[in-house]
């Protein structure tokens, strides 16, 4: 069961997105979910749509593996579709079922949030569809940098996601091997009520968090061993360097804010 | 004794006490680890051989007695990092000891913390996978290699700062017989090719057999030391520290103990079989 463990989602290819630098793929993904929420008329949607449609063909991402990762999200975009189509105080009704009367106002903002929601989904995956959760932690450890002005303890947070990631694969092996340890002498973990289920944990857990705690000492020293010293002086095996295409995709982003921006004042 | 040239590790009286603990972890304990040569230190759990390596590269600090590494003093603060450089050190549990995600990231840890530039390190890494055969390996996540393969890539990690002595704390205690293996002949060909001190601590006398000089310790002193030879022809004392004695040389024991003479401190299958020979032959 714990054999095709995926970190993050990364889909691996080596597109003109995937070799981009990956903090101007951070930078520019916030920019472009700033620009979907400054949208407000269909045709900004549409140039919203065309910009990710563009992003995601270049990135060689099929839609079907996108639009996988928008299904967890349908209650909360139906949930929100509704509480629009009932709270927006709108003028011009549609019709009317007994007091609940429908407006173009609220059907149109009720779609328009679903949208916003749908994009910044979408948005958000194909950059951890194209960057390796490796090269996201290199990248927010160079974003956060200078906040350690203020203590921000930005390497030491870079790190702790690294040893996370490294070690998730590691306690999972050994779950399934505590697990089944305990099944051969006969624990239970599938029958009963919730709260026994729960309470079946606690064999499982008990001794994952003592191996957890035995595995980070040991690391610590072994670390320690390395001439590990916190994040002063260090150097870095892979450099992040912007290059042309960085150039190039901030260009095309920017263009993408402007479009909106003077769209949104000709026509909203 | 201070002959910086020949020695690598120096220890002198030295002596270790583990917090709020009663006995001596280590006890007064002089010895030396020369340039280029295999040791080996043998004990049974809890007899203070880990704890000697780890006085070995300033991971723990003497309570008395003084540790040399390469002419520097475990004590002082300010070389911790240059004898950590110096004397690299490879743990018992290939998982825990593995920091990064990609297997070149592992052994560019080291250098990162060092501050070496990216250009050199890209070189020095590149060397120290070929030198444990792990080139093929290095854009694999480590969770995908078997334990022989971690160890390797531990080593790797440990052999990209050039370090002058190599310190495996029990590293095959966790590894299959093949794995075992892998690692040994590692260490072997990196000692003898590369001329560095390798200091294996280990409970496999197979393993003791093969080193240069092997040190037994019990109960935090060292109570036997010599070449392999000496120390396993004598099987009644190294059965007493709850040791065994490579197999050969309990079967040379045991043979001329029933009054086959063959000679006494024959420590592997090959020298077994030639021990043989000449007996038939002369027969």
């Amino acid at each position: 069961m714990l054999n095709d463990i995926t970190l993050g989602q990364y889909y691996p290819g080596d597109s003109a997105i995937h070799r981009m630098d990956p903090r101007m793929k951070l930078i520019l993904t916030i920019v472009y979910i700033v620009g979907v929420f400054m949208v407000g008329n269909l045709p900004g949607y549409v140039i919203a749509l065309a910009f990710l449609y563009i992003v995601v063909r270049i990135s060689g991402i099929r839609f079907s593996y996108l639009a996988k990762g928008v299904k967890p999200l349908r209650f909360i975009l139906l949930f929100t579709f509704i509480l629009n189509l009932f709270f927006v105080q709108g003028e011009t009704p549609i019709f009317t079922i007994g007091f609940f009367t429908l407006t173009r106002e609220a059907l149109s903002n009720a779609i328009f949030f679903a949208l916003r929601l749908v994009f910044l989904v979408m948005g958000t995956s194909v950059l951890t569809l194209t960057t390796s959760p490796m090269e996201l932690t290199d990248a927010l450890e160079h974003l956060m940098r200078p906040l350690g002005r203020f203590h921000f303890p930005a390497h030491e947070l870079a790190m702790m996601m690294t040893i996370a990631l490294r070690f998730i694969p590691t306690l999972l092996e050994e779950t399934d091997k505590i697990q089944k340890a305990q099944m051969a002498r006969g624990a239970d973990f599938e029958s009963g009520n919730l709260i026994d289920r729960a309470k079946a944990m606690i064999p499982l857990l008990v001794p994952l968090f003592v191996s957890a705690f035995r595995r980070a000492n040991d690391l610590a020293m072994a670390m320690e061993a390395r001439c590990y010293r916190g994040g002063e002086h260090r150097t870095r095996l892979r450099e992040l360097r912007y290059t042309r295409l960085d150039a190039y995709a901030a260009l095309a982003t920017a263009v993408f804010l402007m479009v909106t921006f003077v769209e949104g004042r000709l026509l909203g | 004794m201070t002959n910086l040239e020949e020695n690598r590790i120096i220890a002198s009286n030295l002596s270790y006490t583990y917090p709020e603990a009663e006995r001596k972890a280590v006890d007064d304990v002089s010895m030396r680890v020369k340039k280029g040569e295999f040791l080996a230190i043998l004990g049974h759990n809890g007899s203070g051989k880990s704890t000697l390596a780890k006085l070995f590269n300033a991971l723990y600090v003497p309570g008395e007695g003084t540790v040399w590494v390469c002419g520097l003093n475990t004590r002082d603060d300010d070389l911790v990092f240059d004898i950590r450089e110096h004397a690299g050190m490879v743990f018992q549990n290939p998982d825990n000891q593995i920091v990064a995600t990609i297997v070149e990231g592992d052994v560019a840890f080291g250098l990162e913390n060092k501050g070496v530039p990216p250009e050199e390190m890209r070189v020095r890494i590149d060397d120290a996978l070929r030198a444990v055969n792990m080139s093929a390996y290095a854009k694999k996540a480590p969770n995908m290699l078997s334990g022989g393969q971690k160890q390797r890539v531990a080593i790797a990690g440990v052999l990209a700062m050039k370090p002058d002595v190599i310190i495996l704390d029990e590293s095959t205690a966790m590894l299959d017989p093949s794995g075992r293996r892998e690692v040994m002949n590692t260490v072997h060909r990196l000692n003898e090719e590369e001329g560095i001190s390798i200091v294996i601590i280990t409970h496999y006398m197979s393993e003791a057999a093969t080193a240069d000089y092997v040190i037994v310790m019990d109960e935090g002193k060292i109570a036997m030391s010599g070449t392999p030879r000496e120390v396993f022809t004598r099987v009644e004392k190294v059965r007493a520290l709850g040791l065994d004695v490579p197999e050969m040389t309990d079967l040379a024991n045991m043979l001329r103990k029933d009054g086959v003479m063959v000679r006494a401190d024959v420590l592997t299958v090959d020298e077994m079989v030639e021990e043989v020979c000449r007996l038939s032959s002369s027969i």
